[in-house]
């Protein structure tokens, strides 16, 4: 399986592909395409998270004490 | 030029139109019918083992089936060796396939041909940057779905049969896709970053 680094989507979708391949043909083996498969499960986790910061960020969102609170709005926003 | 194939296994095949007159129809990169005709299928131990990249379509509309005989055949020869081609097959004929049937999408590049023991073979698109096993609804051409599985798996209504890969290859190879679906939601459908 060549090098592969992974700096967009479209990168990951090609080591995946690659690695369905590779597990089809038998290049690579079950626990080397689970590292990649957790990998990428990862990866995802991440890009949500950051998207779930940004909305958080743009609407002024807030953590205080287990709540999320609207720090525009001044209270609690419910959870 | 994007290609959508279907497949079944042999015992699947509907044995009760064996015989039955199945429409045809040749199509060019632009789908216009350049020619039509008919084939008989001559008898029971005639199945759908082989996909080739064809359009297909109905009477009544577009199916986008992509269907072909086992190999050897001379029928399936003719059709092999046009660069485009499409069956056209009747609609019932067409309701017994959108239960059985799995779907692969891609173009014509990068196709990985599997040998299956069980006597039926299948393209599994897996270079192509927008493709690997998705499911499409035949009516409308909306996705419904991405799965794979080693014999059999029933979503939405259809049957998918997946490659000779061993019971252990199985699992991470499903986990794959799924993160592959995932990943090409990513890709086409990114949600708006804001700010």
């Amino acid at each position: 399986m060549p090098t592969r680094k992974i700096g967009t989507a479209s990168d990951l979708r090609g080591v995946l592909l690659a690695t369905i391949e590779g597990v089809i043909e038998g290049r690579v083996t079950v626990a080397q395409a689970n590292a990649v498969a957790q990998l990428s499960g990862e990866l995802h986790k991440s890009i949500r998270q950051e998207w779930d910061m940004r909305i958080y960020a743009h609407e002024h969102l807030a953590i205080d004490k287990g709540k999320i609170v609207n720090l525009l709005a001044g209270g609690a926003d419910g959870d | 030029m994007e290609t959508r194939i279907h497949f079944t296994r042999k015992h699947e095949f509907p044995l009760s139109r064996a015989k039955s007159k199945i429409p045809v129809v040749l199509v060019d990169d632009e789908r216009n019918i350049v020619e039509e005709g008919w084939y008989w299928m001559k008898g029971s131990r005639e199945y759908l083992v082989r996909l080739t990249s064809l359009h297909g379509r109905t009477r009544k509309g577009e199916y986008w089936y992509l269907v072909a005989y086992k190999a050897g055949q001379r029928f399936a020869r003719q059709f092999i060796k046009y660069g485009t081609k499409c069956f056209r097959l009747p609609d019932s004929f067409v309701n017994k396939i959108e239960r059985d049937v799995i779907l692969y999408t891609g173009k014509a590049e990068g196709i990985l041909w599997r040998e299956f023991k069980q006597g039926f073979r299948a393209q599994i698109h897996i270079d192509d940057p927008a493709l690997y096993a998705r499911i499409f609804d035949a009516e409308n051409d909306e996705e419904r779905g991405i799965f794979v599985s080693k014999t059999v798996t029933h979503l939405c209504g259809y049957t998918l049969i997946f490659a000779d890969i061993s019971r252990h290859e199985k699992p991470c190879v499903i986990e794959l896709l799924s993160e592959l679906s995932k990943t090409e939601r990513l890709i086409n459908h990114p949600q708006p970053i804001i700010g």
